[in-house]
């Protein structure tokens, strides 16, 4: 009986990831996998719950791993849900864009997608 | 690793809070304890235990807080701590943490003399404090719209579950205080019993209407989260609210034999009211857990992309024959990310490694399910069933971390300082001992009171872990999938480990709970048998 236990464990934590998905991203700008002519001069990300937004993070990264950093104005009169980061002139090529942001609730939940520049 | 012991923390906090508003509404509306009077022996009991509880709250809390700020901080050194601890998540945690500490302080001041009114006043409204301001760090706080009738709704269910949970722990706590007594005077144990009659007729009033205050405010906030039927089944958050439903359902049939039991029959409560609360506890208990692991989810209504159909998730219960064919380990490791990596995605290979692991995983677990039939039946020899375990163990050891010795590169110590691999074979030590325990009980070469007990308990606890172990984080719908099997394999984990405690601490409920864990734990294995992550 007591095989519940420990099987049922282990399969959960061989199979399941190690963190939740508590906020979830439900738009961005650019957006998951667009191909855009011109640098953003922002990037958007609005999610399903409040943020705390002096605790989150985005950054940019392209190929090479080189890291192009994104400002969030915390005071800016933005909705709780919407994260805006200033962005820098970014070269031309593809592009990841890592946020990390910490809800109202106390959950950091993390991700990534990727958008493309083109020259 | 720190969302599951976020989850793990807040069910524990759901917990404690509740034992120690349970415990106060106990005393002040059940057992209505006199203010400027000495406390007798359960008052005592309660308001110790009150104290324990809010003591842990305190602790607990404190690591919630400690565990969002070490993950803030992991990834982005510069986080200044006034950034976080002026959040309202960490300025409520705080609170929370002084608030619990001056609860703990009042109760243990209480059960050392007489109290006046207002101290018994404070101690009610102090808990009720406690529970309230959960809501705080919930869900309803960071939602956009709904605000604060989500807040009002989140305080009521959490108010009432805290009432019914605790006042049950209460329950058990008062009913052993009683036989302890009895045995003291040298009484007979169930007049002394008898005499608890009021006091158990009160509770069960109270328990009603917290249970109906629950199941209210649950349902508004179902359909404030959930949003509509298909979503119930096809989100992650859908499929734990039908979950708690399920344990929720259980834990009111219990409920009713045992209003049955005071208001029906004799009128007077007997060993069977109260072993039915032990059991209605632990599944309340349970409840709790997997209500902590939905505040790790996002609520059904906002998953509209990566919603699964009904038909999607109906297909994984499909029986289909198991795969008996592992991938080569070669290919494993060629194509699948390396351990050490976090996972981004789950590539086929892996998908059928874990299959065929769940397979003969679960081939082992109906084995030791149809020869705990056969014992039940009369076939003595079968009742060597936990030595399966040994089996399944060695399975587990060698299959669970492919990358590790002795199939994989990583050598045998080189391995245990990954923690995944140390996670995973402490588990399959685990495993061992419980199987250990549970043959040397069964072949009587140890004492079945207490050693019988720690089965059924650690059944029922990892029915729970597996509730609040959670979920999907790349791909909700493909994880999702993968995992809603893990539902009810909990489900029956917590149905298993209260089915065999009733068998061992209520003889005389029959048959039924020899038949309930069995059933369960072959259930277990079949689902095991039949999973399929594709």
């Amino acid at each position: 009986m007591i095989a519940l236990l420990g099987l049922a464990t282990l399969v959960a934590l061989m199979v399941a990831p190690p963190a939740a998905a508590h906020s979830l991203l439900l738009g961005a700008t650019p957006a998951p996998d667009a191909v855009i002519a011109t640098s953003p001069l922002e990037v958007r990300l609005r999610f399903n719950n409040r943020i705390e937004k002096s605790l989150s993070r985005v950054r940019l990264v392209d190929e090479r791993g080189a890291v192009a950093a994104a400002v969030i104005d915390a005071r800016a009169a933005a909705p709780a849900e919407l994260v805006i980061a200033r962005v820098p002139p970014l070269a031309a090529g593809a592009w990841r864009v890592e946020w990390q942001v910490f809800s109202t609730d106390g959950h950091v939940v993390s991700g990534s997608y990727g958008f493309r520049l083109t020259p | 690793m720190a969302g599951f012991l976020d989850v793990l923390l807040r069910g524990l906090i759901l917990v404690l809070t509740g034992i120690a508003l349970g415990g106060a509404a106990w005393l002040r509306l059940v057992v209505r304890a006199e203010p400027h009077v000495k406390p007798d022996g359960p008052t005592v009991l309660a308001l110790t235990t009150i104290g324990a509880a809010a003591v842990g709250v305190a602790a607990a809390q404190t690591a919630v807080v400690m565990v969002s700020f070490g993950a803030v901080g992991t990834t982005h050194g510069d986080v200044l701590a006034t950034e976080f601890f002026t959040t309202t998540f960490a300025l409520t945690a705080t609170a929370r943490v002084v608030w619990a500490l001056g609860l703990a302080l009042l109760a243990r001041r209480m059960a050392e003399g007489a109290a006046g009114r207002v101290a018994w006043t404070a101690l009610f409204v102090g808990a009720t404090a406690l529970v309230a301001s959960s809501a705080i760090v919930s869900h309803a706080v960071a939602r956009v719209e709904y605000r604060w009738l989500l807040l009002a709704l989140d305080g009521a269910h959490q108010l009432a579950a805290a009432v019914w949970v605790g006042g049950l722990a209460h329950l058990a706590l008062y009913a052993a205080w009683r036989r302890r007594h009895a045995s003291l005077m040298g009484t007979r144990p169930e007049l002394d019993v008898h005499a608890a009659a009021p006091v158990v007729r009160r509770f069960s009033t109270l328990a009603f209407r917290a249970m109906a205050t629950l199941v209210l405010a649950g349902a508004a906030l179902t359909w404030m989260y959930v949003g509509e039927p298909s979503a119930l089944v096809g989100t992650a958050y859908g499929v734990m609210v039908l979950s708690k439903v399920t344990l929720l359902l259980a834990a009111l049939a219990l409920a009713y034999a045992n209003m049955r039991a005071v208001h029906v029959a004799s009128g007077e409560p007997d060993t069977r009211l109260f072993r039915f609360a032990e059991a209605e506890l632990g599944l309340g208990i349970t409840i709790l857990f997997a209500a902590a692991s939905l505040t790790s989810l996002p609520p059904s209504v906002d998953v509209t992309i990566d919603r699964a159909t009904v038909g999607e998730v109906a297909a994984r219960f499909v029986p289909a024959p198991p795969r008996l064919t592992s991938p080569p380990i070669d290919e494993l490791i060629r194509t699948a990310d390396p351990l050490m990596e976090r996972q981004i995605s789950r590539k086929p290979v892996e998908r059928a490694w874990s299959e065929y692991n769940h397979h003969w995983a679960g081939f082992f677990v109906v084995t030791m399910g149809a020869l705990a039939i056969l014992e039940r039946l009369g076939l003595r020899v079968a009742r060597h069933w936990p030595l399966v375990f040994f089996g399944m163990a060695t399975f587990l050891f060698v299959r669970n971390d492919p990358r590790a010795w002795p199939l994989g590169p990583a050598g045998f110590w080189e391995s245990f300082s990954l923690p995944d691999v140390l996670q995973h074979r402490t588990f399959v030590l685990l495993i061992v001992a419980f199987g250990v325990f549970e043959w040397m009980v069964r072949t009587e070469r140890l004492a079945v009171r207490p050693w019988a007990y720690v089965f059924p308990l650690l059944c029922a606890v990892g029915g729970g872990l597996l509730l609040t172990h959670s979920h999907a984080m790349f791909n909700l719908k493909d994880e999702f999938l993968a995992e809603v099997t893990h539902a009810p394999l909990g489900i029956l984990g917590a149905f298993a480990g209260w089915g065999r405690w009733l068998e061992l601490r209520l003889p005389e409920a029959g048959r039924w709970p020899a038949w309930t864990w069995r059933v369960c734990f072959t259930a277990v294995g079949l689902l095991l048998l039949f999973y399929r992550e594709g």
